[in-house]
């Protein structure tokens, strides 16, 4: 018995041992990102830009720890070959290089270019290391918990696949929000093509990231919630609470936790065929809610074109939103089915 | 059908209805700022002698709540270049616009002044609470004699019939009314 005790301790230990790198390399990239998001807001607002601003020190924070992380993945652990994990380390790897070479590259596009705008190539650099570090992460922790007996719970993979789908996120935002004609550079996109791609890779992003959330933790109620709750309470705190306008959206805005817990439901507690696809839809018919209020912008500039002052985002969302809102609804959906997809095939290789 | 599904059409109808009818109902309430600024200008001397310096301060706020915006707009028709202007201190937070004769005008506002003919400075804070009234102080030397007028107006943003200031006066090439200022050098 007591050296049943023993045992159990050690394999505790060796988890967290193991895990733990690739838990703080996807921390990292959570803050990276909620830094980024953060930022964003802060442009809108026009607030005066300095490199010692908070966002970016959370940012810049954030890719230290990320560095931390994957040094940590590198350290000589025994039977650490048993876990398959030489993908999500060469890729966390690409990620960490990518993160550590945007810095100076981006510094160097200011120098040439002036402030830049969202889109710009020294971001895309950012972004793809912050998406690859975070899927080398999941990957990471995924495989270690499939080889093991221990999981390391819903709170610690929420946050983790959050920052998967901030990095995404940030792609997609790039493509579709006018937030990129600087006094040098028009990076933004043409409006009606920025208004068709929201439509179609958000929805996607959201399905993808949330069913495979659920996937490779298949059966268990919560992963999908808890990563919705984790995208939502980011949100709150770098979107919404900054800008004092949207400050009384925040009850409303908690409800798009709504689809997210219905989805989870459906796949891990009805028996029904192609669960998967159904709680997709769920998901991608509320993209609409969960990207306000960034949003507004890409939809104001193909309906509108009007200046979207900060103070204005909430008059010119309720504005078009009741009118193109079924609409989007119905096309989220059926994007989604895209997503769902890519997430199930992806669970399948990240799960060997 | 399952009952799951069935509870989740449901949900799913509540949470649309909320969403899409009853949240951007509730946003349509919010008050759209209106707000209009204002400026007071002052200016040590009203003649100087050639080479010589003056001080141009001008005072400025915003009435009726907070701002998204407030920019001063100041065009020197009688000055070549920035090369005799120059801030002296300045309570604006964002960077200074200076552009120069021949420039491309990139403004913040709806415009018609695509190309500048004379140096034109825009200053500004985004946002501007009603509390903040900025001041700012310019030193000037005029580089020719007789006479160097300064144009002056103030905006807030969003941009209603309000926002802009002065009221009356001259117009600029914006079909603006602009405070004009003049300073003789002799």
């Amino acid at each position: 018995m007591l050296s049943d005790q023993t045992l159990g301790i050690k394999q505790k230990r060796f988890f967290w041992k193991i895990v733990i790198p690739y838990i703080v390399l996807g921390m990292g990239v959570v803050l990276v990102t909620g830094g980024g998001s953060w930022d964003i807001t802060n442009h809108i607002l026009n607030k005066p830009e300095s490199f010692f601003a908070e966002p970016h020190l959370i940012l810049y924070g954030g890719v230290a720890v990320s560095i931390g992380g994957f040094i940590g993945t590198l350290l000589p652990i025994q039977n650490k070959n048993l876990f398959n994990l030489k993908f999500p380390k060469r890729l966390s790897g690409l990620g960490i290089f990518l993160l550590i070479i945007a810095g100076p590259l981006d510094f160097w596009w200011h120098d040439m270019y002036g402030l830049d705008g969202l889109l710009s190539p020294t971001h895309l650099i950012l972004m793809a290391g912050m998406l690859f570090t975070s899927i080398g992460s999941i990957v990471g922790i995924i495989r270690i918990e499939n080889k093991s007996e221990r999981k390391t719970g819903v709170i610690l993979q929420g946050l983790v696949f959050s920052g998967a789908w901030f990095s995404l996120t940030g792609f997609a935002h790039s493509f579709s929000l006018p937030f990129s004609k600087t006094d040098y550079v028009d990076f933004n996109p043409e409006p009606t093509f920025a208004a068709v791609f929201a439509t179609i890779v958000y929805p996607i992003v959201m399905a993808f990231i949330l069913i495979t959330s659920a996937k490779v933790n298949s059966g268990k109620f919560g992963y999908l919630s808890t990563t919705g709750a984790f995208y939502i309470l980011i949100m709150i705190l770098s979107a919404l609470l900054p800008n004092p306008v949207l400050v009384d959206t925040i009850p409303f805005y908690l409800m798009n936790l709504i689809p997210f817990v219905l989805a989870d439901i459906i796949i891990n507690k009805s028996k029904i065929k192609k669960s998967h696809y159904i709680a997709g839809a769920i998901i991608g018919s509320s993209f609409i809610f969960s990207y306000f209020p960034l949003i507004t912008y890409t939809y104001n500039e193909v309906m509108f074109d009007r200046l979207v002052w900060p103070s204005m985002i909430p008059l010119i969302y309720s504005e078009f939103i009741v009118v193109i809102f079924p609409i989007l609804v119905a096309c989220g959906a059926v994007s989604s089915i895209i997503g769902t997809v890519i997430a199930l095939r992806a669970s399948r290789r990240i799960i060997i | 059908m399952n009952r799951i599904i069935l509870a989740s059409i449901g949900i799913m109808a509540v949470y649309f209805l909320v969403m899409g009818v009853v949240f951007p109902d509730a946003l349509s309430f919010t008050e759209k700022r209106e707000t209009a600024p204002f400026f007071v200008t002052s200016q040590e001397k009203k003649s100087i002698s050639s080479n010589e310096s003056f001080d141009f301060i001008i005072d400025t706020g915003i009435t009726g709540g907070d701002s998204d915006m407030l920019i001063l707009i100041i065009g020197f028709p009688d000055a070549k270049s920035f090369d005799g202007i120059k801030i002296k201190s300045s309570d604006f937070t964002q960077s200074p616009k200076f552009f120069e004769v021949g420039d491309e005008i990139k403004t913040y506002y709806p415009s018609d002044y695509k190309i500048a003919e004379y140096p034109l400075l825009h200053i500004f804070n985004m946002p501007n609470p009603i509390n903040k009234k900025p001041i700012l102080q310019l030193e000037i030397t005029p580089e020719n004699l007789g006479e160097y007028r300064i144009f002056t107006k103030a905006k807030s943003a969003p941009f209603t019939e309000d926002s802009i200031f002065p009221k009356g006066g001259n117009v600029d090439e914006d079909n603006e009314f602009v405070e004009k200022k003049v300073v003789i050098v002799e």
